[in-house]
C-alpha cells in the first residue's frame, strides 16, 4: 500500500527509521525575460552534488543498497506521473529489518528524500526526471560488503522479501574534506566517460561474492557527444564535455566539473514571446551551465561581448544550444547574455571566481553579488576584469558561508 | 604517466587528510577510509567511478541471477548472460 505524499509536505518521517523527507533551500531569482526564476541551493553538509538523468522508458529492475552512503535525493522535472518509491530496511540489527515502505509523490525542488545506508530502494516513473544526489559518506573497518569504488549492492526486484540481504552499514561519518577528496578522484576517473557497473551478490561454489555486469554497448558515445562540442571559443563561450558515467544507455550520472565541487540548480522558465530580453553579465565569475533535462530541446543563448581586449568586442551573437546533460556551456567574464527557451529547463550552475590585485574594487560588485544588468542601448562598460582565479577552497568556503547564512534566516 | 602522478599526489593528500582529524570520530572515519582507499592508490587503474548508483540493467541479465541459486564460476554465470553483457569479479 502506497503512502501518498502531498506537494506541500516538505518534511516527513516514515516507518523505517531515518527514511524521511527534508526541506530544501529555494529562492526566487526572476530578474526579467530570458533569465533564471528560481535557485535551489545545496543542502547542509559537504555541498557536493551529483546529478542523475533518466531516459525515456527508463526503468529500474533492481533495488540498490548503499553500504557507506546516505542518499539525499531531490527529484526534479516533470513527466506527468507521480514517482513511486519502494524501500526495504536491510540494516543488520535494525528494529525494522525487512520492513517495507512504499511512497508515492511528485517531483519537487522544495524537498529531498533521505535514504539511510543499508535501506534497499528503487523507483518507478523516473523517465525524464533528474535527481540531485547529495550523499553523505561513511567508512568502517573490515566491512566485507563495502567496496569504496562501488558502494551499492544491487538486488533484483523479483527477489523474495525474506531473501533480501542483511547489510552491515558503515558507522563513521567522513568529514567534508574527505567528500571533496573523493569527488576529486571521481572527476579524474570520469575525464573519459565510462559505463557504471552495478554490483550483485552471487553464490559461487558455496561462497557469496560480488560480480559486476558491464553492458558493452553503452560507453561508445564519443562521436555523438563530439558533435555537440565547440573546438573554439565563440564570442566568449565554449561548449565542453562534462564528466559523467552512463547509468543507462542514455542516462547519465554527472559529477562536478570544478575542484570546489560547488553547484546550484537554477530554473530557466519559458521565455515570454514579444517581451524584450534582459541581459546580464559577470565581472568576477566564469559560469558553467549544464542543461539537465529537456534533452534535444534547442535553447538560444544571445550574447554581447563586452571585453575590450577581445577580437569579438562589441559583437552581438546568438548560439543555438541543444540540451544534452553530457555537455556544458562555459561563459567568460565580460559576456552579457540572455536565454530564449521554450520549456522550463533545469540548469546546473558551477562557477570560478576571479579577483584583482587592487581589491577591494568599487567599480564592480563584491563576491556573491556579481550579476550586472545590461541594456542593449547603453554604452559598453570600460572595466578591467579581475584576472586572478580564486583557489577552489575559498570558493567552497564562500558557498559554505552562504549555505549557513541561509539556514539561519 | 598522468595516472601515476595523480596517484602519488592523492597518496600525499590522503595522508594530510588523515592527519587533519578534529575529533575521535573523524580519526576513526579517516583511518578506515585510508585503509579502504590505499590499495586502490597502489593500483589506480583498478578504480572505475567511485560512484554508487542503481544501474538500468536489462531484465534478461538479472533473470540469470535469480534463475539459478549457485554457480561454479564466473564463466558459468557469463554463459547465462546476453552477449552484450560481461560479468566481472568485483
Amino acid at each position: 500500500m502506497f503512502e501518498e505524499i502531498g506537494n506541500d509536505t516538505h518534511q516527513a518521517d516514515f516507518l523505517i527509521p531515518g527514511l524521511r523527507f527534508e526541506k530544501n533551500s529555494v529562492s526566487n531569482t526572476y530578474a526579467g525575460n530570458g533569465w533564471f526564476s528560481r535557485k535551489l541551493m545545496s543542502s547542509k553538509g559537504p555541498l557536493i552534488s551529483d546529478f542523475v538523468t533518466h531516459e525515456p522508458d527508463f526503468s529500474y529492475s533492481t533495488y540498490g543498497i548503499h553500504v557507506g552512503q546516505d542518499d539525499r535525493l531531490t527529484f526534479m522535472g516533470e513527466n506527468g506521473k507521480k514517482i513511486e518509491g519502494f524501500f526495504v530496511d536491510c540494516r543488520e540489527g535494525s528494529p525494522s529489518i525487512h520492513q517495507v515502505v512504499q511512497l508515492r509523490f511528485s517531483p519537487s525542488l522544495y524537498r529531498h528524500l533521505v535514504i539511510p545506508r543499508g535501506v534497499a530502494h528503487t523507483f518507478d516513473n523516473l523517465e525524464y526526471i533528474v535527481t540531485r544526489d547529495e550523499p553523505i559518506w561513511h567508512s568502517d573497518q573490515d566491512n566485507a560488503a563495502w567496496n569504496l569504488d562501488n558502494d551499492l549492492v544491487s538486488v533484483p526486484r523479483t527477489t523474495e522479501l525474506a531473501k533480501f540481504p542483511i547489510i552491515k552499514a558503515n558507522r563513521y561519518r567522513l568529514p567534508d574534506e574527505a567528500h571533496r577528496f573523493l569527488s576529486k578522484i571521481s572527476q579524474s576517473l570520469l575525464e573519459n566517460p565510462k559505463s557504471y557497473l552495478a554490483r550483485y551478490p552471487v553464490t559461487i561454489r558455496g561462497a557469496e561474492q560480488y560480480v559486476m555486469f558491464e553492458p558493452k554497448t553503452w560507453s561508445d558515445d564519443a562521436r555523438s557527444v563530439a558533435e555537440r562540442l565547440t573546438n573554439e571559443e565563440f564570442c566568449g563561450v565554449r561548449i565542453k564535455r562534462n564528466r559523467y558515467a552512463l547509468t543507462g544507455a542514455r542516462s547519465y550520472t554527472l559529477v562536478p566539473n570544478t575542484a570546489s565541487c560547488v553547484a546550484d540548480v537554477l530554473v530557466l522558465p519559458t521565455s515570454v514571446p514579444g517581451t524584450p530580453h534582459q541581459y546580464y553579465w559577470h565581472a568576477r565569475t566564469k559560469k558553467t551551465y549544464t542543461f539537465l533535462n529537456n534533452q534535444e530541446l534547442q535553447i538560444d543563448l544571445n550574447l554581447i561581448d563586452l571585453r575590450h581586449d577581445s577580437a569579438t568586442y562589441g559583437q552581438h551573437k546568438s548560439l543555438q544550444i541543444i540540451c544534452d546533460p553530457r555537455t556544458s556551456i562555459h561563459i567568460e567574464q565580460g559576456i552579457a547574455y540572455t536565454f530564449n527557451c521554450s520549456k522550463p529547463t533545469l540548469v546546473r550552475c558551477e562557477h570560478e571566481v576571479f579577483v584583482s590585485q587592487n581589491e577591494p574594487r568599487s567599480d564592480i560588485p563584491m563576491f556573491g553579488q556579481d550579476l550586472i544588468p545590461f541594456a542593449i542601448d547603453q554604452p559598453y562598460p570600460n572595466i578591467k576584469l579581475p584576472d586572478m582565479r580564486c583557489p577552489d577552497i575559498l570558493l567552497y568556503k564562500m558557498a559554505k558561508f552562504e549555505q549557513q547564512t541561509l539556514e539561519r534566516t | 604517466m598522468k595516472a601515476t602522478q595523480e596517484a602519488v599526489s592523492w597518496k600525499e593528500e590522503l595522508a594530510d587528510l588523515v592527519g587533519s582529524a578534529q575529533n575521535a570520530e573523524e580519526s576513526l572515519a579517516l583511518a578506515a577510509f585510508e585503509k579502504a582507499l590505499s590499495p586502490y592508490l597502489q593500483e589506480p587503474g583498478a578504480l572505475r567511478t567511485l560512484l554508487g548508483k542503481i544501474q538500468a540493467m536489462e531484465i534478461v541479465a538479472l533473470d540469470s541471477l535469480t534463475s539459478k541459486k549457485e554457480f561454479n564460476s564466473i564463466e558459468e554465470l557469463q554463459s547465462f548472460l546476453p552477449a552484450n553483457i560481461k560479468a566481472l569479479a568485483a
